[in-house]
């Protein structure tokens, strides 16, 4: 006779299958995401399975050992809440990376960060149940292997899954703007004498969230700290308030003498370049995670590059041959005021 | 955004860059909380006095359609949803409608053609995607 305690796990396991499948195609279907949503689906069965594994061993006595460990293992809500709290969230941020890089994706590519929310989520799973197993049993060699399945089963699925992944092209994404009309009204006023300036600004809401609460924690962490490690917690205060120079963002300003790419509120210089020293400019689409590694401040082995959005810009090339990529929200309007300004059109 | 001011132009430097913000916002160009440059970055790249960006930047603060607070860069605000006071419009719009139809006059312009030029112009501005 099959233990009604294997029934009810098997029960279990299937609702919540399907209740990982309706909230991943919802997420899916509410930000209209562009990366398949069953990419997550190992993660996903590897939380349920650790809160029905929980669940049951809490229900079946498994907390005795919780009163009497008190001190080592939480209560088994809290212990189920940091399991999901924690899993949760590092699903989230994989949907956030894995749909960054769909988005930027121009033929289809192994995104080996996919795997991020199996390894991350098995590891809380494993660490969650090790400290269990280890109040109930002690330590066993048994716990080490089934450790290693756990984290091993979900990213083996997660490559096979992600090779599975069919690329999306997202044109709906990138809006190319006729900018012939600019270029005629421009060339006019050039004529007719008249000073002209474009100004443009990449200062995002999450980046000013991020440099407030890093300096926040910062100055939290300096506070706490000064009567301990007065050097250390003055060098927190440093951080914090250094976080504050690229506080306001990017600004790329054109005049007809000067281009110039300046960050935060004091405007530190980051690229000046004379508009008669511009030989080329174009429009160009990048994908910042895997040709740059990320935003901001970035270069590669071709060129430097300004951008804290989006994955379009505009490519000058210097007439001693160097490039510098700065990135617009309107690329073909910027590249048609440089091209005015710099007599290339 | 882009500026430009000419001294060709009749019109004082402020108005011009007035004149400038506005019709950007009209044509969808900027959106509400698109930011604008500080004072003294545009009064620098276009070589005019801080003065004058200072005081179109407050007269677009004062009929709304700019925000302006200490610290922070002005931005673009909201557009306004309920239209303006029959006395508001009746200074900003059709007084200076009325002396363009004299100007018109004057220029030999017959009712029908300045009314289609009239129309060929907001057939223009809803092209440009700020339409209401």
């Amino acid at each position: 006779m099959i233990p009604s305690i294997l029934v009810r796990f098997g029960l279990l396991l299937v609702v919540v299958a399907a209740l990982s499948i309706l909230s991943l195609k919802g997420v899916k279907r509410l930000f209209d995401l562009s990366h398949a949503w069953w990419t997550h689906l190992p993660a996903a069965m590897t939380l349920w399975a650790g809160v029905v594994v929980g669940g049951i061993m809490t229900a079946s006595g498994g907390l005795v050992y919780y009163v009497n460990n008190v001190n080592v293992v939480p209560g088994p809500w809290r212990f189920l809440g940091n399991l999901v709290g924690i899993s949760v969230l590092l699903i989230g941020a994989s949907i956030f990376i894995d749909e960054l890089w769909a988005r930027q994706e121009t033929r289809k590519t192994f995104n080996w960060m996919s795997l991020f929310d199996e390894t991350a989520v098995g590891i809380v799973v494993v660490a969650s149940f090790a400290s269990l197993n280890r109040a109930a049993h002690g330590s066993a060699g048994w716990a080490q292997i089934a450790g290693l399945l756990v984290i091993g089963c979900p990213v083996v699925v997660g490559i096979i899954l992600e090779l599975a992944r069919p690329y999306v092209p997202r044109e709906d994404l990138v809006q190319v703007e006729d900018t012939s009309a600019l270029e005629a009204e421009l060339t006019r006023r050039q004529a007719a004498g008249e000073r002209i300036t474009y100004w443009e600004a990449q200062n995002p809401a999450w980046m000013t969230a991020l440099i407030v609460v890093t300096a926040a924690a910062l100055a939290f962490g300096a506070a706490t700290s000064y009567r301990q490690a007065p050097w250390l917690s003055f060098l927190l205060l440093v951080l914090g308030a250094g976080l504050f120079l690229i506080y306001g963002g990017l600004r790329v300003s054109v005049t007809e003498g000067l281009v110039e790419v300046r960050l935060g509120m004091l405007g530190i210089r980051l690229l000046t370049m004379p508009t008669n020293e511009i030989a080329e400019v174009s429009v160009h689409t990048f994908a910042p995670l895997k040709d740059f590694g990320g935003y901001g401040i970035r270069g590669n082995r071709e060129m430097k590059a300004y951008f804290f959005r989006g994955n379009r810009g505009v490519l000058l090339r210097s007439t001693r041959g160097k490039k510098y990529l700065v990135g617009s929200d309107r690329p073909e309007r910027l590249a048609t005021v440089l091209r005015v300004v710099g007599g290339q059109q | 955004m882009l500026i430009s001011v000419s001294e060709k132009d009749p019109r004082p430097l402020y108005l011009q860059i007035i004149a400038q913000v506005k019709a950007q916002i009209r044509d969808g160009l900027l959106s509400p909380g698109d930011e604008l440059p500080s004072v003294r970055e545009l009064a620098d790249s276009l070589g005019v006095n801080l003065h004058t960006v200072h005081k179109g930047y407050q007269m677009l603060r004062d009929q709304g359609v700019i925000h302006l607070r200490l610290g922070q860069r002005a931005k673009v605000a909201e557009l306004r949803q309920a239209p303006a006071s029959r006395d508001e419009v009746e200074s900003a719009v059709v007084a200076p409608l009325k002396e363009l139809i004299t100007e018109a006059f004057h220029l030999g312009l017959s009712e029908a053609n300045f009314r289609r030029l009239v129309e060929e112009l907001l057939e223009a501005k809803g092209q440009g995607g700020g339409k209401r």
